[in-house]
């Protein structure tokens, strides 16, 4: 959701005309930071004041939750079966302490937090965060799969995009993006299902084994990962398309291929990745839950759901906690290289 | 000063009318204009037609294919898939509308306080929404939800809450770079009070990129209703939405394509034909980002989903 101011932070950042030229100063030592090999003491700083804002912003979230869900109904209710009497739901209550007062609770909820324990799954037995993290690799080579299919696919046909503004082939990618990001990826799942599927037959309609499975589901998800990775290196390459470097390049008479490797493609790489990056984690966090339900993917999303079905609340907290931690950690990941490989950039 | 010459012009009634000229000029623009006026004549319709084949189920005629009596065909139910299709567009208007009118009038609220008043409340509007971006979305909603109860006015409160922070920054960025223009000034020291500066020259100056931002916003919410309604979060059976309706004939797939295709393609067309505007827009209030029509995929692109 958030992936857009930020993204035009640095698009400005790097070529805007509102840039501001770096002070001498801050030149030179950035300068004297890669000649030593080292980062420099403000960047460390600063990348620890974005890992302290990330466990805040962790701590928050779950906060959140627990607030959230202890003021609407007891969740003792929630979680045992209906029709369950009194007797036992207070049996539960005072076993998982729900009924002491709410700055206990929140004290234990927090401490139990911060020793990664959110209660047993009450439908698998095991420990909650088990359960999640059990689930994660295989929603990772979902979404890797995926980001792999939008930087081999899209990436490129923004780059083809961005040589020829307002030509045939811009307008198509151009359609094909903007398609990809305002299709449903549940119907466009399905659709890919009627098709490969159903009528072809070259693939499995859903379900989970070799990887000949996972490949319609990271097509669906490549899609709108992809969409707007081309557009974001279309408007990355065309702004740099219009610097003098290039011009410069162009007057000595070097072929687009090779001005495109050499020169652009460095300077327009950083954003792209970003946003893949960015990206990824929502993808993670979002419509990989969606596509995993259409194609049965045995991931994390699909265990998000599952538990809301199964009211299986300690599941679905600790699917929350590390749907936080994800973001929190790609996020900061992301910001600190960028900040390591570009010390211009400092856009906070 | 340099932030007078950063900013961005100051918008006069004139950019309305010359948006209005773009708008007949670009026939996709014009377009999509024409199919949400469509779609919303379609969804107050819907409340008058005697659609009852949307919500009475008809064992002995399910599943049948497009024809003249059914145009889009039957679903698993039996019931009329065109019928369900205008009955779920007023849910998804509802909450596109509801949403987009919350977040926007409470987003527009705190970009103000952040962007005119600034300091304090600067800082702290500004941390919330830097801690909201590191809410996993769609799994809070899903807790939420959970705990809540499916129903309509559940979802649209809970997609209000995560999606206010991008009015509030689009708000924020315009206030400031108005806050010091002359006639904000000049009316300072005219001895105009904050609000009536607010009310008389702010708001006036962040309508246009707002209403921009809201065309995007309510694609992205419909968007984000129909996939919360599919995964079985939103509205609840009997009642029709287009992505129920898809979750609810996915296992007819196979033998009954339209069950899924139409609902699917009423998200698609809306949800296009609001970016289209949306992003069309965009591009042509900001002057640095003119650069032709192909522009406004790029804008979508830039465009925050709730999840």
């Amino acid at each position: 959701m958030f992936v857009s101011t930020r993204n035009e932070t640095i698009l400005n950042a790097e070529s805007g005309p509102t840039q501001s030229a770096p002070t001498p100063g801050a030149r030179r030592s950035a300068a004297a930071a890669r000649a030593s090999g080292w980062v420099d003491l403000s960047t460390v700083r600063w990348a620890l004041g974005r890992i302290v804002f990330g466990f805040a912003a962790v701590i928050i979230v779950m906060s959140a939750v627990f607030f959230v869900t202890r003021s609407t109904s007891d969740p003792a209710r929630k979680m045992l079966p209906l029709g369950s009497s009194q007797e036992q739901i207070d049996a539960l209550n005072a076993r998982l302490g729900l009924d002491d007062p709410l700055w206990m609770q929140y004290e234990h909820f927090l401490s139990d937090m911060f020793h990664l324990d959110f209660g047993r799954s009450i439908w698998e037995g095991r420990p909650a965060l088990e359960v999640v993290v059990d689930r994660l690799p295989v929603t990772f080579t979902l979404v890797g799969l995926a980001l792999l299919i939008s930087i081999v696919v899209f990436v490129p046909l923004g780059v083809i995009a961005s040589l020829r503004p307002g030509s045939l082939t811009d307008r198509l990618v151009t359609a094909l993006s903007l398609a990809g990001l305002s299709a449903p990826q549940f119907w466009l799942g399905a659709m890919l299902v009627l098709v490969f599927a159903v009528e072809l037959d070259w693939f499995p309609t859903s379900g989970s084994g070799s990887m000949i499975y996972a490949v319609l589901p990271a097509v669906t998800l490549a899609f709108t990962m992809g969409g707007r990775l081309a557009q974001v290196t279309r408007t990355s390459f065309l702004d740099q398309a219009g610097s003098p470097y290039v011009t410069m390049a162009r007057a000595k008479g070097l072929s687009t291929f090779y001005i495109l490797r050499r020169h652009v493609l460095r300077n327009a790489l950083l954003p792209i990745l970003t946003i893949a990056s960015w990206d990824t984690a929502r993808a993670i966090t979002g419509h990989a839950v969606v596509v995993e339900v259409v194609f049965a993917w045995p991931g994390f999303g699909r265990l998000v759901i599952e538990s809301v079905q199964r009211q299986d609340f300690p599941v679905i907290q600790a699917c929350v906690f590390i749907g936080a931690v994800l973001i929190v950690v790609i996020n900061v990941v992301t910001d600190v290289l960028n900040r390591i490989i570009e010390p211009r950039m400092e856009s906070r | 000063m340099t932030d007078q010459a950063n900013a961005p012009a100051p918008t006069r009634p004139a950019s309305w009318r010359r948006i209005m000229e773009r708008v007949w000029h670009d026939k996709v623009v014009l377009l999509a204009m024409l199919y949400v006026a469509l779609m919303v004549c379609a969804a107050v319709a819907s409340l008058f037609l005697p659609l009852d084949s949307a919500r009475t189920p008809a064992i002995e005629q399910r599943l049948v294919a497009p024809s003249l009596e059914h145009p889009l065909g039957t679903d698993g139910l039996g019931r009329d898939v065109l019928a369900r299709t205008l009955v779920g567009s007023r849910i998804s208007l509802l909450v596109g509308v509801s949403v987009v009118l919350f977040a926007g009038v409470f987003g527009t609220a705190m970009g103000v306080l952040a962007g005119y008043f600034g300091g304090f409340w600067d800082t702290v509007v500004m941390r919330v929404v830097d801690i909201q971006l590191a809410f996993p979305n769609l799994l809070l909603m899903v807790a939420v939800i959970y705990f809540f109860g499916a129903n309509v006015g559940v979802l649209i409160a809970a997609l209000s809450v995560v999606s206010w922070m991008v009015f509030a920054r689009v708000v924020r960025t315009t206030v400031m770079s108005v806050r010091s223009s002359l006639y904000v000034r000049a009316a300072h020291f005219a001895g105009c009070s904050r609000l009536s500066i607010v009310r008389r020259h702010l708001l006036p100056a962040v309508a246009p990129i707002l209403l921009t931002q809201a065309m995007l916003e309510f694609a992205a919410i419909i968007l984000a209703e129909s996939s919360l309604s599919f995964l079985g979060l939103g509205v609840q059976p009997p009642d029709a939405s287009w992505g129920l309706m898809i979750a609810e004939n996915r296992p007819y797939l196979e033998v009954a394509w339209w069950t899924v295709f139409f609902p699917g393609l009423a998200i698609v067309m809306t949800v296009l034909a609001a970016n289209l505007i949306g992003s069309a827009f965009r591009v042509w209030l900001d002057p640095r980002q003119d650069d032709g029509p192909r522009a406004r995929a790029d804008a979508a692109a830039q465009n925050e989903a709730p999840y």
